[in-house]
């Protein structure tokens, strides 16, 4: 810069009154926002808003604790640097300016941003303000302390040097408002210490300024690319399932938490310009659940390249459908096609539910759980086991009464002649009395249907046995010895053809006796 | 009543039990008559004629047990052309002189049979010298409805001789009154146990 043009430049500078450019609010934002330009080119933000965050220089900061921020949430970053102005020593102090540039936005609306610059010099000789307060005075801390609106580009400020010494100058930023959705706020893009050395007494502007200049070609620069986020008090989440190892993006509009789902794998945010989200396991599909501004539930989110990195899925809760009387297998699935799991199964017998279906559930039909939450199932086991009552030597429809007042069931009946059971009598039952069946188990009875005509010996058949019977008494009279009344078949009193051949009729067929 | 009027009417008796054992079933000894010495075995058959639906039957048959031992008692073929049957041999009364209750019987619901046959067989050892009588006795027979079907018995005879002992010459003039008052007095006899003769 020649002469000429660093008079023409003081005179611009002069023209700007107190020397300060009304910065336009591109954001609203609720955080403070506070730049430390340091010489060591250290660069951190705070946030005041309660969301933790960290920044470095280049790189965003973002949250990565819980939510919700508040709605109003206030935060700050910035940074200082310290310069080193010399003067030559002449009659004429050096005269410098000091400006940055910012490009700070908030998309969101209501918020607004302003920053107020401080500078303060630690040494002798004084700095004087030139023409901010336009007074001369000697710099003293605070060398500016109003805030300013902060805009578009710069903000330039000029100072006298007596001398050689330090010059720290800090910027704050602060940002109020009321958002309407969260986002992170980035500022001070770009954000540089002028320091330009334009006049001096030698008129040659020999005063040296060690610091970076990045409008002047070649000088070192380092831009302080800082952000917070601010957010709104998240009260809408989604889930989303991140494919076996793989990652993605998470757009700056995202507030994105990753939270641990029980039973998924580990999620790793690896820190990048946008949010990344590995999925630490390479075999399991892994889920992100991510709070996501309540204007825009569901919504499909873009990152700052505007491709789309994450589809947020509805709210996580879903509706416990009614699986009471279900199969076991229908119930699970119907369960898990919910997006449910299978709890915990208990067995009990049950007498109106058939065995292998579902007598309960847990939660109930109708609730809304968690996506994934697990559903307690009461499995019938069947009625419970009854002992079966002792019927034989019953009536038939006594004993009928008897099976099924126990909760048990007649089986098969079947009759059986009996010399010695009356007829309609119970001679036995299968399963045997005192045995231990399931309700409504048949319960098989023989009954007797008396007598079985030439049935001498009660063997349930007539053969050649009963024959025998006869022919071994035949001949005998009632009285005499080895008479058989059971040979006596008609009763007269003696044994003889009549008798033999009355049995000997009802023989089956094909008998062959001998 | 004369003793010649006696006969005259039992002659006719005679000729009219004659007439109804052509309807009746009639149980006989057979052979009729028949001779042995002593120490031989006599077999006699108990045969029944004219029959219809023969089921099953049952008789004594008695015997001079001073002349006849017996020994065993079989099935006849008779009965059971009509199927299966069960044949109870009857009891050995040898003090007695009697084969008690012997009987045989179809098995199962079956028709009786038919005609004439042989219906047992009786084996005796001759024991002692003199004439036996074998009458059937206490006889039942039963068609397939369990029902008694109508019979008359006709008696045999067993001569047993002793071998060592000559025989006698006999008069045949005294031989045929002997004769003739033996058949007279042993037709009485019958009809009387039979019951079902006019004498």
């Amino acid at each position: 810069m020649n002469t000429t043009e660093r008079h023409e430049w003081l005179a611009r500078v002069a023209t700007r009154g107190a020397g300060l450019n009304r910065l336009s609010f591109l954001s609203r934002s609720i955080c403070v926002l506070a730049v430390w330009v340091l010489g060591a080119s250290t660069a951190f933000a705070q946030i005041n808003h309660g969301c933790t965050s960290s920044a470095s220089n280049g790189a965003y900061a973002t949250t990565n604790g819980p939510a919700p921020c508040s709605n109003s949430d206030s935060g700050q970053f910035g940074g200082s640097k310290t310069i080193i102005v010399e003067d030559d020593g002449g009659s004429f102090p050096a005269i410098f300016t000091i400006g940055y540039s910012n490009s700070a936005t908030a998309s969101s609306s209501g918020l607004v941003l302003q920053a107020s610059a401080v500078a303060s010099a630690s040494n002798s000789p004084a700095f004087y303000e030139y023409s901010v307060n336009g007074n001369g005075a000697q710099i003293n801390n605070p060398l500016i302390s109003a805030a300013q609106p902060v805009g578009e580009s710069s903000w330039f400020d000029q100072f006298v040097a007596l001398g050689t010494g330090l010059l720290q100058f800090q910027l704050t930023m602060v940002v109020t408002g009321t958002p309407t959705s969260s986002e992170c706020v980035s500022g001070l893009t770009d954000a540089v210490i002028r320091a330009d050395v334009f006049f001096d007494d030698n008129g040659s502007g020999s005063g040296t300024i060690n610091t970076f200049d990045p409008d002047l070609p070649g000088a070192p620069g380092l831009g302080i690319y800082s952000s917070v986020c601010l957010g709104v008090q998240s009260t809408t989440t989604g889930v989303v399932t991140i494919l076996a190892g793989e990652s993605f993006s998470l757009g700056t509009e995202l507030r994105a938490i990753a939270q641990a789902f029980a039973g998924y794998p580990y999620l790793v945010f690896n820190g990048a310009s946008t949010v990344f989200v590995q999925n630490g396991d390479s075999s399991v599909n892994a889920k992100l659940l991510v709070y996501i501004d309540p204007l825009t539930p569901g919504a499909a989110y873009r990152d700052d390249t505007g491709a789309i990195n994450a589809y947020l899925t509805p709210p996580s809760t879903v509706v416990v459908p009614d699986v009471v009387g279900l199969s076991q297998l229908a119930a699970t699935t119907a369960l898990v096609s919910t997006g449910l799991t299978v709890g915990t199964l208990t067995s009990q017998s049950s007498s109106s539910v058939p065995a292998g279906n579902v007598i309960s559930q847990s939660p109930a039909a109708g609730a809304s759980v968690a996506d994934g939450a697990a559903v307690s199932l009461v499995i019938s086991s069947g009625p419970a086991p009854v002992a079966v009552p002792n019927v034989v030597g019953k009536l038939q429809a006594a004993a009928t009464s008897a099976i099924t007042g126990v909760g048990l069931a007649l089986g098969t009946v079947t009759n059986q002649p009996s010399s010695s059971v009356p007829i309609g009598t119970v001679i036995s039952e299968s399963p045997t009395a005192g045995t231990s069946v399931a309700a409504g188990s048949p319960v098989n009875l023989v009954i007797s249907s008396g007598a079985l005509q030439g049935d001498l010996n009660g063997d349930g058949v007539v053969n050649c046995a009963d024959l025998a019977i006869i022919k071994a008494s035949f001949g005998k009279k009632v009285g005499q010895a080895g008479f058989d009344p059971r040979a006596d078949v008609n009763g007269d009193g003696v044994v003889n053809i009549i008798d033999l051949s009355t049995e000997a009729r009802l023989m089956p067929a094909g008998t062959v006796c001998n | 009543m004369s003793k010649l009027l006696r006969l005259a009417v039992c002659a006719a008796a005679s000729v009219f039990v004659g007439s109804l054992a052509n309807a009746q079933a009639v149980i006989s000894i057979d052979p009729t008559t028949q001779t042995a010495s002593t120490g031989n075995v006599v077999t006699v058959d108990v045969g029944i004629s004219n029959v219809s639906d023969l089921y099953g039957y049952q008789f004594d048959l008695a015997f001079n047990p001073s002349i006849l031992q017996a020994v065993s008692s079989s099935e006849g073929p008779f009965l059971a052309t009509g199927g299966s049957t069960f044949f109870i041999p009857g009891t050995n009364d040898n003090l007695g002189g009697t084969v008690f209750a012997t009987a045989n019987t179809l098995l199962t619901a079956v028709s009786g049979v038919n005609g004439s046959g042989e219906l047992a067989v009786f084996t005796f050892d001759a024991i002692g010298a003199g004439t036996s009588t074998l009458a059937i006795q206490n006889e039942t027979l039963l068609n397939s409805s369990i029902n008694v079907i109508s019979d008359l018995t006709k008696t045999g005879f067993v001569t047993v001789s002793s071998p060592t002992v000559a025989a006698p010459e006999i008069d045949p003039a005294s031989t045929m009154s002997a004769l003739t008052l033996l058949m007279g007095g042993l037709a009485v006899l019958r009809n009387r146990r039979t019951n079902k003769s006019a004498c």
